[in-house]
C-alpha cells in the first residue's frame, strides 16, 4: 500500500542559556544593529528528545560543540530592534531568501562537503530586554515540492539487517567525520558487516554498476512510526538534483533512530518514490518554500516567552536575599516567622547616624518598606558616620537627608519600597512647631506598623511617643550619650482602652519634667551628638534586633519584658556603657502621670487635638499640670526637705 | 568530605554510569575554581497536563494576523505530541559545607524554567509532602556557581548530618547513598547497579 509521505517537522527547543547569551550579545555587542548571526543548532535521534532542534549558549560560538550524540544544524539568528519591525518584516520573503540559499548550497555541491547545511534553520526574534520578554519564530526552510510517497509500511531495521550488521552500522557511523554524521550512505558488503560512507561517496556509488545493496541514511528526529523527520526532506532534494532517476525507481532510506547499540533497533527503513500525480513543478512553485514553525495554538505565528523570573536582576536579588534569611530558618530556627518581617512597614524618624544604621539592619532582615522623616540636609561631616550617604550627596548645600537615604536604599536593593519625607517634628516649647507637620506625622504613624525614634533631642520624641501610644503602634527609641546608649521599646497596654493591664514604660515614663528646649543655652559640642562612633551602630543594631525579637513574640508590642520568643529575650530596654563595655536590661513600668503616654495625655489629645498641641508647643508646663506632675513636684520638694532634715538629724547625732 | 574525596567518588560513580549507559558525564572546566568539576546528566520528560497551566493566548503578541497560506500538505501534524521538559542534574561540591550538592534545572521548549510550584505538581504526591514538610523543603533557586544562571538546588545544610549517619556503617560509595536518598525527591533515579560493590557488579 502506497501512501503519501509526510515529514514530521522539527520542534524548536531553546535552552535558557541561549536567551542569556542572546541578551548579552544584544546589550554588549550588537546594540542597535540588526545583523544576522550564524548560529548552531542540534538535533538527535528520538531516544534523546524526539523532534527537537535545540539551541543553547554555544549556538553563537565559532565552532559547534562536540557532543557525540547530537547532530549539527546550521542556522541564522535574526534579531529585530522593535516589535514593529519584528511584525512587519515579510515572512514569505524571508523564508524564500533562506530557502534559495539552501538550494544554492545543494546545486553548488557545498552540502556534499558539509551535509549539516541541509538541516538549515533561522530564527526571527525580538528581545524586550527591559521586561525580559522574547518573541521568536523558527523556520526550517524546505522547497514545498515535490511530494513523495511511501512504498508500503516502513520496515524495522532488525528485519533488514542482522545484529552484526547493525553493530557495524553503529560503529561505522560513530567514526564518520562530525559534520558527515547527519546524512550518510550505508553499503552492505556481506551478511556480517556494512560500510558507512559519506553522502558524497553514496552519490558516486549510485552510478556504479557493481552489485551491492545501497541505502541512503540520516539521523532521524522523528519518533512517529510512518513519517520520517524533517532532515530527510532536504536530503531528498539533494537526491532529486544529483540522481533524479533514483526517486523515480524508489530509494531505500535508513532512518537512524538511535545511535547506540541498544537504541539502533528502533530505526526504520523507508522505501520512497516521487508521487506520480505530483503537481508539475512550475517556475512559481519552484520558488515556493515551507517550514515556518507553528506556535502553541497550532497556528503559523510567533511564540512568546517571559523570562523575567530568571533574568531580571531585581528578581534575582530578591531571591538571594530571602534565601539568606531562609537559611536561618532551615538551619537554626524552624519557628522563625519571616513573613511578618516581609510585610511590615517601618517609619524612621531621623535619617542621621542612627537612621542610616537602623535602615541597613532592617534591610538585612528582609524588611523593605521603610520611610524616612528628616528635615536636614547631608553635610560634609555626615558620610563618614551616616552609612547611607556619600561625599557627592553633600554638594550644593547637600541633598535632603530623607530623600537621599530613601534613594540609597533602592540603589542597595531595588526591591526596597522606600520614601523620604522632609519634615521637622513639632516639639514642645518650640515656637516654630506647626500643626500641619503634626498632622502629617499623625497620618504617617497611622500608616506604618513600627516607629523608630532616632532623633537627637529629647523633646522631638514627645509627639511621636504620644501618637504611637495613642495608635498602639510599636515604638522603639534609640538615644545616645558620649559613650553610652539606650534602646527602649515603648510599652503597649494589653487592653485597647489604654486603661488597666500591665504596661511597660515609654521613653518619658522615668522623667518627671516636661520636655523643654534642650538645645537652648548649649554649646556647639552639646548640640551636636558627640559620641564615640561605635555607639550609634551598636544602638541601631540592638534596636532592630529588639524589634525582630518582639515581632516573633505572639503578643508583639504587648509582650512582657520577662517573656521569651524563639530568638530569646524581649527586654524592655537595653542600656550600654562603652567605657566599661557593659550592658544592662532594665525594665520599668509605665508611669501613670507620664507626660507622653499616660491616659490623661492621650485623652486630652483625642479630645482637643490641635488646640492641645498648640498649647504644648507654646508652653510645655501645661503637660505637667495636666498629668498632675506640678502637684507631684511640690510633694517631692517637701520630701526632699524631709529627707534633708533627717540626714541633718543623723548628722547631729554624730 | 574534601574535594579529592569528592572527585574520587565521582569517578567511581561515573564508571558505573558508563557501564550501564546511565548518561552521566563529568564536566571539568579549565579554571582553577574548585566547583568547576561536576557530574551532569540530562533527561527529557513529558510535561504533564497539570503542569502546563499557562495560557498561551494571554501572553502572545497581540492581534497579529497569523499567516494562513503557509499550509504544507507534506508535513505531519505533530501538535498532539506532548511538550517535553528537559531536566538537567549537576552533582557539585560545596567548598563551604564540605559536602556534595545537587543542582538541577528544568525548562520547557521556550527556554522558561519551571516554577517551584510546577516542579511540585510534577512530583509524586508522596515526595511532594516530604518536600514540603520536612528536610526536603530546602529547595531553592539560586545562581549556579559555574554557569552564573539561576538553577534550583537542594540546599546542603543537612547533607553533612546525613553523610555522617551513613558513612559509619556502609561500604557503598557515599555519593551513591546520598544521591539515591536525596535525588529521588526530584525525580533522579539511581539504579541499583550503583549500590552493589564493584566486584559483584563486574561478574
Amino acid at each position: 500500500m502506497a501512501s503519501n509521505l509526510l515529514f514530521s517537522p522539527f520542534v524548536s527547543s531553546i535552552e535558557p542559556s541561549f536567551w542569556h547569551k542572546a541578551a548579552q550579545l544584544k546589550l554588549e555587542t550588537d546594540m542597535l544593529q540588526e545583523v544576522p548571526r550564524s548560529v548552531w543548532g542540534y538535533y538527535s535521534s528520538p531516544d534523546v528528545q524526539p523532534f527537537s532542534l535545540s539551541v543553547d549558549y554555544s549556538a553563537f560560538n565559532v565552532d559547534p560543540e562536540n557532543e557525540s550524540n547530537r547532530q549539527i544544524a546550521c542556522g541564522v539568528y535574526l534579531n529585530k530592534n522593535t516589535i514593529e519591525s519584528f511584525k512587519a518584516c515579510d515572512k514569505k520573503e524571508l523564508l524564500k531568501t533562506y530557502g534559495e540559499e539552501l538550494l544554492k548550497n545543494v546545486h553548488s555541491g557545498a552540502v556534499l562537503d558539509n551535509p549539516s547545511l541541509l538541516s538549515s534553520f533561522f530564527v526571527l526574534t525580538f528581545a524586550d530586554l527591559k521586561k525580559f520578554n522574547f518573541y521568536y519564530w523558527f523556520a526550517f526552510p524546505s522547497p514545498a515540492l515535490p511530494a513523495y510517497r511511501n512504498h508500503g509500511k516502513p520496515d524495522n531495521l532488525p528485519e533488514i539487517l542482522s545484529d552484526s550488521q547493525m553493530r557495524s552500522l553503529v560503529n561505522g557511523h560513530s567514526v564518520l567525520p562530525k559534520r558527515q554524521r547527519g546524512f550518510f550512505g550505508v553499503k552492505v558488503n556481506d551478511t556480517d558487516s556494512v560500510e558507512v560512507i559519506t553522502l558524497k561517496q553514496y552519490l558516486d556509488l549510485t552510478k556504479s554498476n557493481e552489485d551491492f545493496k545501497l541505502y541512503l541514511g540520516f539521523v532521524d528526529s522523528s519518533s512517529y512510526p510512518e513519517s520520517p523527520g524533517w532532515p530527510l526532506r532536504n536530503l531528498l532534494i539533494v537526491i532529486k538534483h544529483y540522481c533524479p532517476s533514483l526517486l523515480e525507481k524508489g530509494i531505500d532510506v535508513i532512518a537512524l533512530r538511535g545511535v547506540n547499540i541498544h537504541s539502533v533497533v528502533n530505526s526504520l527503513v523507508f522505501q520512497i518514490k516521487l508521487q506520480e500525480s505530483s503537481p508539475k513543478i512550475t517556475d512559481d512553485s519552484a520558488s515556493s518554500f515551507v517550514g515556518w514553525e507553528k506556535n502553541n495554538r497550532g497556528k503559523y505565528g510567533p511564540k512568546f516567552v517571559d523570562l523575567s523570573g530568571i533574568m531580571d536582576p531585581t528578581k534575582l536579588a530578591e531571591r538571594a536575599v530571602s534565601l539568606n534569611l531562609k537559611l536561618m530558618k532551615w538551619r537554626l530556627l524552624p519557628s522563625l516567622d519571616l513573613d511578618v518581617l516581609k510585610s511590615i512597614k517601618v517609619l524612621l524618624l531621623g535619617a542621621g547616624t542612627l537612621g542610616c544604621a537602623v535602615a541597613r539592619n532592617l534591610m538585612a532582615w528582609g524588611i523593605h518598606r521603610i520611610t524616612f522623616v528628616d528635615s536636614g540636609r547631608v553635610s560634609y561631616s555626615n558620610p563618614v558616620r551616616q552609612s547611607l550617604f556619600l561625599h557627592k550627596h553633600c554638594a550644593d548645600k547637600g541633598e535632603l537627608k530623607a530623600k537621599a537615604a530613601a534613594n540609597a536604599l533602592v540603589e542597595i536593593y531595588p526591591g526596597s519600597e522606600s520614601e523620604g519625607i522632609e519634615l521637622s517634628i513639632p516639639m514642645p516649647n518650640h515656637t516654630t512647631s506647626d500643626l500641619k507637620s503634626a498632622e502629617v506625622l499623625d497620618s504617617l504613624i497611622s500608616s506604618h506598623d513600627v516607629v523608630f525614634l532616632l532623633t537627637d533631642s529629647r523633646e522631638s520624641r514627645w509627639l511621636p511617643t504620644l501618637l504611637a501610644a495613642g495608635k498602639r503602634k510599636i515604638a522603639i527609641t534609640a538615644a545616645l550619650g558620649f559613650d553610652s546608649y539606650l534602646v527602649l521599646r515603648h510599652g503597649i497596654p494589653l487592653e485597647a482602652d489604654g486603661e488597666g493591664g500591665a504596661k511597660l514604660g515609654c521613653y518619658f515614663c522615668n522623667d518627671i519634667t516636661a520636655p523643654g528646649n534642650s538645645q537652648a543655652d548649649r554649646t556647639l559640642d552639646q548640640q551636636c551628638t558627640v559620641t564615640r562612633p561605635g555607639v550609634s551602630s551598636i544602638a541601631a543594631s540592638l534596636a532592630v534586633e529588639l524589634l525582630v525579637s518582639l515581632l516573633q513574640h505572639p503578643l508583639k508590642g504587648c509582650a512582657d519584658s520577662k517573656e521569651d520568643c524563639c530568638l530569646g529575650f524581649v527586654p524592655h530596654s537595653i542600656r550600654g556603657f562603652l567605657a566599661q563595655f557593659q550592658q544592662m536590661l532594665p525594665s520599668t513600668p509605665a508611669f501613670s502621670q507620664c507626660i507622653a503616654c499616660s491616659p490623661a495625655v492621650l485623652q486630652e489629645y483625642r479630645k482637643r487635638g490641635n488646640d492641645f498641641l498648640q498649647e504644648v508647643f507654646k508652653n510645655s508646663k501645661h503637660l505637667e499640670e495636666l498629668t498632675g506632675l506640678t502637684q507631684l513636684h511640690s510633694k517631692t520638694e517637701e520630701a526632699d526637705i524631709w529627707e534633708y532634715s533627717d540626714e541633718e538629724a543623723a548628722g547631729d547625732s554624730t | 568530605m574534601d574535594l579529592p574525596t569528592f572527585k574520587e567518588q565521582c569517578e567511581r560513580f561515573l564508571s558505573v554510569s558508563d557501564r550501564i549507559k546511565d548518561g552521566w558525564t563529568i564536566i571539568q572546566a579549565n579554571s582553577l575554581s574548585t566547583c568547576d568539576f561536576y557530574l551532569k546528566k540530562r533527561i527529557s520528560r513529558i510535561l504533564n497536563v497539570e503542569t502546563s497551566n499557562s495560557n498561551p493566548e494571554e501572553c502572545e503578541p497581540g492581534n497579529e494576523p497569523e499567516i494562513t497560506d503557509f499550509e504544507d500538505p507534506s508535513s505531519e501534524d505533530t501538535s498532539n505530541f506532548p511538550e517535553t521538559v528537559t531536566w538537567e542534574y549537576h552533582v557539585m561540591f560545596s567548598e563551604s559545607y564540605g559536602v556534595p550538592v545537587l543542582y538541577f534545572n528544568c525548562w520547557k521548549n521556550d527556554g522558561s524554567i519551571l516554577r517551584y510550584e510546577e516542579i511540585l505538581s510534577w512530583l509524586h504526591s508522596e515526595m511532594k509532602s516530604q518536600l514540603i514538610e520536612n528536610r526536603w523543603q530546602s529547595i531553592t533557586q539560586q545562581e549556579h556557581p559555574v554557569l552564573g544562571r539561576p538553577f534550583y538546588m537542594l540546599h546542603p545544610c543537612k547533607t553533612a548530618e546525613y553523610l555522617n549517619l551513613i558513612q559509619k556503617e556502609s561500604s557503598v560509595n557515599p555519593l551513591v547513598s546520598w544521591l539515591s536518598s536525596f535525588g529521588g525527591a526530584i525525580g533522579l533515579n539511581i539504579p541499583l547497579n550503583y549500590g552493589v560493590s564493584p566486584l559483584v557488579g563486574e561478574q
